[in-house]
């Protein structure tokens, strides 16, 4: 069972990675792109997990409970990283809005003005 | 001093925001003061002794485990200069009082980015200054609304998920298998490496290969370059690019790769391929910003080679090629901001015989075009004398022979770009054109000069840029 949060993330990152690279419509690849980031997000969590740990919010960690904290760097990693994927998937769907106004479609092969 | 650099733009963008509407047009002087400042803090931090003990407070609450050598100091001298010729730019160019205040104010965000990346010492906080970095330019390239803008912005903002992505898993799995993400930890596992940490490092490299548009990452360059406003792209080739992909690549491999062999070859196959690939893409195209684009790709592609020669001249010689191409490609970009400006277009095809109604901008193409072509005795000859000498003394002999080759398409492709744009007869279209505004020829003439100078000067600039590193 201590390897089922990595089987899920690498299941989720698969996912993300097939709907980049197959599906067609702008809204499904924002979809994807932010499956990846869980994915990933989920396997920084569970490397730092500890069965039956505890929450690592202390300014100065008394020795005794040092040991039975789940390991604060991934945490603070995750949380980083979920704020810059907040940002990215929000310019995604606004540039998105913005494209389907321009071209009237969300299908990527329709939107190819840019050639060579 | 490591704070100041971040602070100093950051509080600049707070005052923008804070000014009253009337008073929003001082926003490009501001800006422009902020990138002079950074510009003399590199020269301060390399040769001046400032005692930065009473920031000791400040750094307690802020400190983000920063410092700045000589490297970092480089990439502030770049970032500075880049700044303020595409401030110049986008002052002429930039039309409406909105754009330009969103300008300054995205440049500034991009400048913090940029300065961490600077100065950073660990991978994970390099992961999030790129970030930084590349939020910024997603809006600066949707600056001016339309379509392409925002394909090609769509574009890039993917790519680099996909990136971001790549160096975030690397940092877990370093976690992993090293159990800590600094330089020196990560230097110290590669001196005895697993196939955990060297799987980690190679996906970090790739992450960056993306951010730095390397073959077979390239895709979204030409799109994204086409699609941004004029002084974006000035900006964007000049420093963004070079400082969130191929910066962070030169301090990786200076830092922690110590020319290790797996690690070296992949810097040989991507960059060589990069070299060939973007030089024949950059011949097939007719937009002149394209083939700018593509040529970038080509010159990155040089830097990354150096990496994979002789460590110590490879950095040397990857460093002055990385500033060489900062100035050169960033002024070729202010001339085609200027060539769209009088000409409406800038499609090769139809332009011919532009020297003759507008000889600065021709003058100062030329410099630039023949500096990245790699002719003596302009700055772009020694950098690539000395990439050719890294690979040569690590007996790279093939890659240095693929080096050497590719300037002959660089210059190919340079030679049909002065010939379709100012050679032969005026075009009787173009016959009422004038030269392009002063504000448009002073950063192109700035630039050229510094290209110039640095070239004839280069023995004694070699000291001191990089300390006497060579």
């Amino acid at each position: 069972m201590g390897n089922f949060p990595f089987v899920v993330a690498m299941l989720l990152v698969i996912l993300g990675l097939y709907t980049l690279l197959f599906k067609r419509n702008l809204i499904k690849l924002v979809i994807g792109a932010s499956l990846i980031e869980t994915g990933v997000n989920l396997f920084l969590v569970a490397l730092g997990y500890r069965t039956a740990g505890i929450a690592p919010i202390y300014t100065y960690a008394p020795p005794a409970l040092a040991d039975r904290m789940v390991l604060p760097t991934p945490q603070a990693l995750t949380l980083t990283s979920i704020v810059i994927g907040l940002a990215t998937t929000a310019l995604l769907l606004s540039f998105a809005v913005v494209i389907h106004r321009h071209y009237g479609t969300l299908d990527v092969r329709e939107v190819k003005e840019l050639k060579g | 001093m490591s704070t100041f650099l971040l602070l100093v733009p950051f509080l600049a963008v707070v005052i923008l925001n804070l000014l009253p509407k009337r008073a929003r047009v001082a926003a490009f002087a501001i800006t422009f003061l902020v990138l002079a400042l950074e510009t003399a803090a590199a020269f301060v931090a390399r040769f001046v002794a400032v005692d930065w003990s009473f920031l000791a407070p400040v750094e307690r609450v802020l400190g983000f485990g920063l410092s700045l050598d000589h490297l970092g100091g480089l990439l502030l001298l770049c970032a500075g200069i880049v700044g303020m010729a595409a401030l110049l730019v986008g002052r002429r160019t930039l039309a409406e009082a909105s754009e330009r205040f969103m300008f300054a104010n995205l440049v500034l965000v991009a400048l913090v980015g940029i300065n961490g990346i600077a100065m950073v010492r660990d991978l994970f906080t390099l992961y999030v200054f790129v970030e930084v970095t590349a939020v910024a330019t997603f809006i600066l390239i949707t600056l001016r609304h339309g379509g392409h803008a925002f394909e090609g912005a769509w574009k890039y903002v993917i790519l680099s998920a996909v990136a971001s992505v790549l160096m975030l898993s690397s940092v877990a799995l370093l976690l992993l298998s090293v159990g800590g993400i600094s330089l020196d930890e990560v230097k110290t596992a590669l001196a005895t490496p697993g196939t955990l940490t060297w799987v980690a490092i190679a996906l970090f490299l790739c992450g960056l290969f993306v951010k730095g548009a390397l073959v077979p990452f390239h895709g979204w360059l030409a799109d994204a370059y086409t699609a941004a406003p004029a002084p974006v792209s000035v900006f964007m080739a000049g420093i963004v690019t070079k400082a969130s992909g191929i910066f962070a690549l030169l301090r990786i491999a200076s830092s922690c790769l110590g020319g290790a062999l797996p690690g070296r070859e992949i810097l040989l196959v991507v960059g060589a391929l990069s070299i060939v690939v973007g030089a024949f893409l950059a011949l097939g195209q007719s937009n002149m910003k394209r083939m700018l684009a593509y040529s970038s790709v080509s010159q990155m592609g040089y830097i990354v080679l150096a990496l994979g020669g002789d460590l110590r001249l490879g950095i040397v010689a990857a460093a002055l090629h990385f500033f060489n191409h900062a100035i050169s490609k960033s002024q070729l970009f202010a001339n085609a901001a200027a060539i769209e400006e009088r000409l409406g277009t800038l499609d090769m095809d139809k332009m011919g015989g532009i020297a003759a109604r507008m000889p600065v901008t021709a003058g100062t193409t030329a410099v630039a075009t023949l500096s990245i072509a790699g002719l003596p005795p302009l700055a772009g000859f020694w950098s690539k004398l000395l990439i050719v000498m890294a690979l040569w003394d690590a007996k790279e002999y093939a890659f240095a022979a693929v080096a050497i080759l590719a300037s002959l398409v660089t210059l190919a492709y340079f030679l049909s770009l002065q010939r379709r744009v100012f050679f032969g007869k005026t075009l009787p279209e173009w016959a009422a054109v004038r030269e392009a505004g002063v504000g448009l020829l002073v950063p192109a003439v700035a630039l050229a000069a510094i290209t110039v100078v640095l070239g004839i000067g280069f023995p004694f600039a070699l000291r001191v840029l990089l300390g006497g590193g060579a």
